[in-house]
């Protein structure tokens, strides 16, 4: 052992106190949540991130084994540190304890407590190390059913008329989830869901539920370093051109803006859009590891036929929704092909990669013949290229990507994060999506819900002079070269964004936040040219949580939205709620319930807020209209390997006499919904 | 022969000399604060600021950061505005630290050759008082002139203090033409009056810099924030953003012998960018 590897790691432990504080998985998602919930989109499945997580807690990451992606999984570490950690793993060799840590560049204390429930680094597994008979004696079994209904009958289930729409299945919701874990590196997973209004072994879902799920994953296994056989995403680069399953981007955790690509990883989520369906490798060796993929899967679409017999697609279903005979009309109707193959060259802190894939369809997809359509994809195949880096070195961050789609446009994607000072660190990120780019996969980050017809350039600044105080600061200003939806001209916009947090350590923060948004959109006057006019949204939150003692906890948050669009009136939208959080550390019974009361004027004011939810389910709804919402969690576990969850929350509305719309629509001011959760692990 | 032609027919005359002069003067005042509030390179670079920084372009923002020279110093710029070359400003300073304090000399043109020009030459004076304390004063000639049209002038006073905390930190405080002059009732071109309290912290190699902005006349209040990194001896980057209107700002600075280059540029989303180039010598 070296005499200078030795000293660090007797320094690095004698540091440890700061270091003893537990993270719970759920502090982190929900904190994340918070921190990002209003860029991501409302049906973001958080399960398989909370899912990692827990198994991480229960597996920890073996700091000297891995490749890094597991690190970047967890989603709190910034890249520039995992490529740190493992520029300093080659320096110095193998990591005595989780606690040399503390030496690596531009590692927080913060960062550091978070991290630390989930690594470690003396762990085997390497098939070769351990029998099948005892890989399978230690196999972990993960199973959990999920039952949840809204109490309330939406007019959907109560039309008989089978010429008009309504929901051909029942209103519940039934989710079972089944995961075996053989050793560290071997995870099998199957998903089985079943969405309220869909049918249950009748009618298009004759084989019992709506959407299956399932993957084989092995990883570390030599020169194979991870490969999946059925669902799995794929994240490259920064998402300009590959990226399925979960991603952030621009928010308060500034590190975001820099994508962490995690290659190859199973697809857990019961998100029914986002992933692909088939086999992919990575086989590795050396500072060279390429990673070939194959898809096929059926999407949802509206299918048509035209004169000549061709089968045409002029919409993609982007919910996974099957509750009523136009959704299940559209159901797996269009197949998608998908091959191609990443290489990627790793040099200690440099990693350049490239990427070709061809997406194949059997139906041509034809957008309407708009002028804001001009640019968009019309075709049945498309080839795409990208080529991505990054680079870290002396505490700045280098990133970016190019990708083209042969025959049309490109994307750009660039950016750094600099540690300018140990109290001060710079984000920068620079964005351009042509309008005629296309990829099916694009998921790069952008002030818009498609990486497509936009260019932007965003400026960030995080100080914090003690662990005590955080101020995040960024704008962004950003265009788009070419007309969108209910915006009929070329228009631009501004995002800017302050948030202040004060921490007393271990005990309770508050955080106050400012948000100013602009953008464009049609006017609402009737003329007979819509010419664009501003649209300014604002945010005011104060929010804090306080720890009364290591069982209970206190929660809220007081926030205000502003929407003002042309001469009317401003709106001015409000949420106030409190929440209170039991956690005993032994105890059987946990829990936590929220009260909320909301006023907003219209859908332009809402407020989004997470909530916490059953285990794997966390959510983020938002509040509109006027009224209060209150909801209760409780769990309770019988013996070490049963666990059962049960949630009731329930929403009334002032001066209405029914909610929701359409077939969703509600009689009355009330609505309550129900879930059960029920986990074994043997 | 249009010369010929506007000498025959006076009323087209008139006319001719509306549509030259006007146009621009409405181009111009339409850039507002950004075109008449003009900065050195380096604050501009800084997000726009510089009430509490100090140095030889503090003749163009808070005249007493002057007195944080420490030798004599002399610059030229030139920056093009939005839109067009056609529209630049081209400035000259002189900045001499002596026993009675520093003085500084500045002139500028600001402008469109042969249709607009903004002249202003100006004197000011900054002094220490003790370690932590100092004050500017600055006397500004301005002449505004339209060929066929007119030609005015006036004078104004600009005043600022400066107050140095502990580790570097200095808080600054600016009025900018106090009692408003003007060229007068009849015309376009105004001089802009405006409150600039700034604050700037030094963290290492950083140095960062805020500063919120009143003017007075449009009754608007703006923020700047920018930051300096200085990367070895000879380097410096910066940048910076303005926010009511929103701006982005960004440059550098090279050091070579007694010579400082700054290079700087303001993006705004509609109208472009806004390029400055200034060199400076420092005498021994």
């Amino acid at each position: 052992m070296r005499l200078d590897k030795l000293i660090i790691t007797l320094i690095a432990v004698l540091l440890v106190s700061v270091l003893k504080a537990q993270t719970e998985p759920d502090i982190w998602v929900e904190q994340l949540m918070e921190l990002t919930a209003e860029e991501l989109p409302e049906d973001v499945d958080l399960s398989e991130l909370v899912e990692r997580l827990h198994y991480y807690q229960n597996h920890p990451i073996d700091l000297n084994r891995t490749d890094g992606t597991e690190l970047l999984e967890l989603q709190f570490l910034p890249q520039s540190f995992v490529e740190n950690l493992l520029a300093y793993r080659e320096y110095t060799g193998r990591f005595l304890s989780v606690y040399e840590l503390q030496v690596i560049d531009g590692v927080e204390e913060r960062l550091l407590r978070w991290l630390m429930p989930y690594v470690s680094v003396d762990t085997r597994s390497s098939l070769r190390e351990i029998g099948l008979d005892s890989l399978l004696r230690a196999g972990r079994h993960e199973l959990m059913v999920r039952y949840g209904r809204t109490l309330q009958q939406r007019r959907g289930y109560t039309i008989t008329d089978e010429a008009r729409s309504r929901y051909l299945g029942s209103p519940d919701q039934l989710l079972v989830r089944y995961r075996l874990h053989l050793s560290r590196d071997i995870q099998f997973a199957v998903n089985m869901k079943k969405d309220a209004g869909e049918a249950f072994f009748s009618g298009a879902q004759r084989y019992g539920f709506d959407f299956y799920s399932g993957s084989l994953y092995v990883r570390n296994q030599g020169m194979l370093q991870h490969a999946v056989i059925g669902d799995y995403a794929l994240q490259l680069g920064q998402g300009a051109a590959m990226w399925n399953g979960l991603g952030f981007g621009k928010s308060a955790i500034m590190h975001g803006m820099a994508r962490q690509a995690t290659g190859i990883r199973p697809y857990t989520s019961t998100n029914e859009i986002r992933f692909l369906r088939g086999a992919a490798a990575t086989i590795g060796s050396g500072r060279f590891a390429i990673t070939p993929f194959f898809s096929w899967r059926r999407m949802d679409g509206s299918v048509s036929h035209t004169a000549d017999g061709r089968a045409i697609v002029t919409s993609f279903g982007e919910t996974g929704l099957h509750r009523t005979p136009s959704e299940v009309a559209g159901r797996g109707a269009v197949k998608q092909w998908v091959y191609g193959a990443d290489v990627q060259y790793r040099h200690r802190q440099l990693r350049i990669g490239s990427a070709v894939f061809h997406t194949r369809l059997d139906a041509e997809v034809t957008a309407p013949s708009q002028l804001r359509n001009r640019f968009v994809f019309n075709g049945d195949r498309l080839w795409n290229t990208s080529l991505y880096y990054n680079y870290s070195l002396h505490g700045v961050y280098l990133f970016g990507e190019a990708a083209h789609s042969l025959g049309s446009g490109y994307a750009f994607v660039n950016g750094l994060m600099a540690s300018l000072h140990p109290h001060l660190s710079l984000g920068l990120h620079y964005r351009n999506y042509r309008p005629d780019y296309h990829s099916f996969f694009n998921q790069g980050i952008a002030e818009s819900n498609t990486a497509f017809n936009e260019r932007g350039f965003y400026s960030g600044l995080v100080y914090h002079p003690s662990r005590t105080v955080e101020w995040v600061l960024y704008a962004d200003v950003f265009r788009f070269p070419w007309l969108r939806y209910r915006v009929d001209a070329p228009s631009r916009g501004i995002d800017l964004f302050s948030q202040f947090t004060y921490t007393w350590y271990k005990k309770a923060n508050v955080s106050v936040r400012y948000r100013f948004r602009q953008r464009e959109e049609n006017t609402s006057a009737e003329l007979q040219h819509h010419t664009v006019v501003p649209v300014v949204r604002q945010q005011m939150r104060i929010s804090g949580q306080y720890k009364v003692n290591d069982v209970w906890q206190m929660r809220s948050r007081i926030e205000s939205s502003y929407y003002r669009k042309e001469a009317a009136p401003l709106e001015i939208g409000w949420l106030v709620y409190h929440d209170v959080i039991c956690k005993p550390m032994n105890g059987r019974w946990s829990g936590n319930a929220r009260i909320a009361v909301f006023n907003t004027p219209s859908y332009n004011s809402r407020i989004y807020a997470y909530e916490n939810d059953v285990l794997y389910a966390g959510s983020f709804p938002l509040y509109h209209q006027n009224g209060i919402r209150t909801y209760i969690n409780l769990r309770r576990r019988f013996g070490r390997m049963t666990d059962v969850w049960l949630r009731y929350a329930l929403s009334v509305y002032r001066g209405t006499a029914e909610i929701g719309s359409g077939l969703d629509t509600i009689e009355g001011s009330r609505r309550s919904d129900v879930r059960l959760q029920v986990r074994w692990r043997f | 022969m249009l010369r010929t032609f506007v000498r025959l027919h006076p009323f087209f005359f008139y006319i001719f000399t509306c549509m030259i002069s006007r146009w621009p003067i409405l181009l111009l005042i339409s850039f507002g604060c950004n075109a008449q509030t003009y900065l050195g390179p380096r604050y501009q670079a800084m997000g726009h600021t510089g009430a509490a920084l100090q140095g030889i372009y503090s003749l163009t923002a808070n005249p007493a950061g002057l007195a944080g020279m420490d030798r004599p110093m002399a610059t030229i710029t030139h920056q093009y505005h939005f839109l067009t070359t056609d529209i630049a400003t081209q400035q000259a300073m002189l900045g001499l630290p002596t026993r009675l304090g520093t003085f500084g000399v500045a002139a500028s043109r600001y402008g469109i050759q042969q249709g607009y020009q903004e002249l202003r030459g100006g004197f000011t004076l900054a002094k220490r008082f003790g370690p932590q304390f100092s004050v500017g004063l600055s006397t500004v000639f301005h002449q505004l002139f339209i060929p066929y049209y007119l030609t005015n002038r006036s004078f104004s006073v600009d005043l600022g203090v400066q107050y140095a905390l502990e580790q570097g930190t200095a808080v600054g405080f600016q009025y900018t033409n106090i009692g408003s002059a003007r060229y007068g009732q009849d015309i376009y071109g105004t001089i802009p009056a405006y409150a600039i309290f700034g604050i700037s912290h030094p963290m290492g190699e950083v140095r960062l810099s805020a500063d919120a902005a009143y003017r007075s006349e449009e009754e608007v209040l703006s923020g700047h924030l920018g930051l300096e990194y200085q990367i070895g001896t000879v380097l410096c980057l910066r940048g910076g953003l303005s926010v009511n209107p929103v701006l982005q700002h960004a440059g550098f600075g090279i050091v070579w012998r007694h010579f400082v280059f700054d290079a700087a540029a303001t993006f705004h989303p509609r109208l472009g960018t806004s390029p400055q180039i200034g060199v400076c010598y420092a005498f021994r």
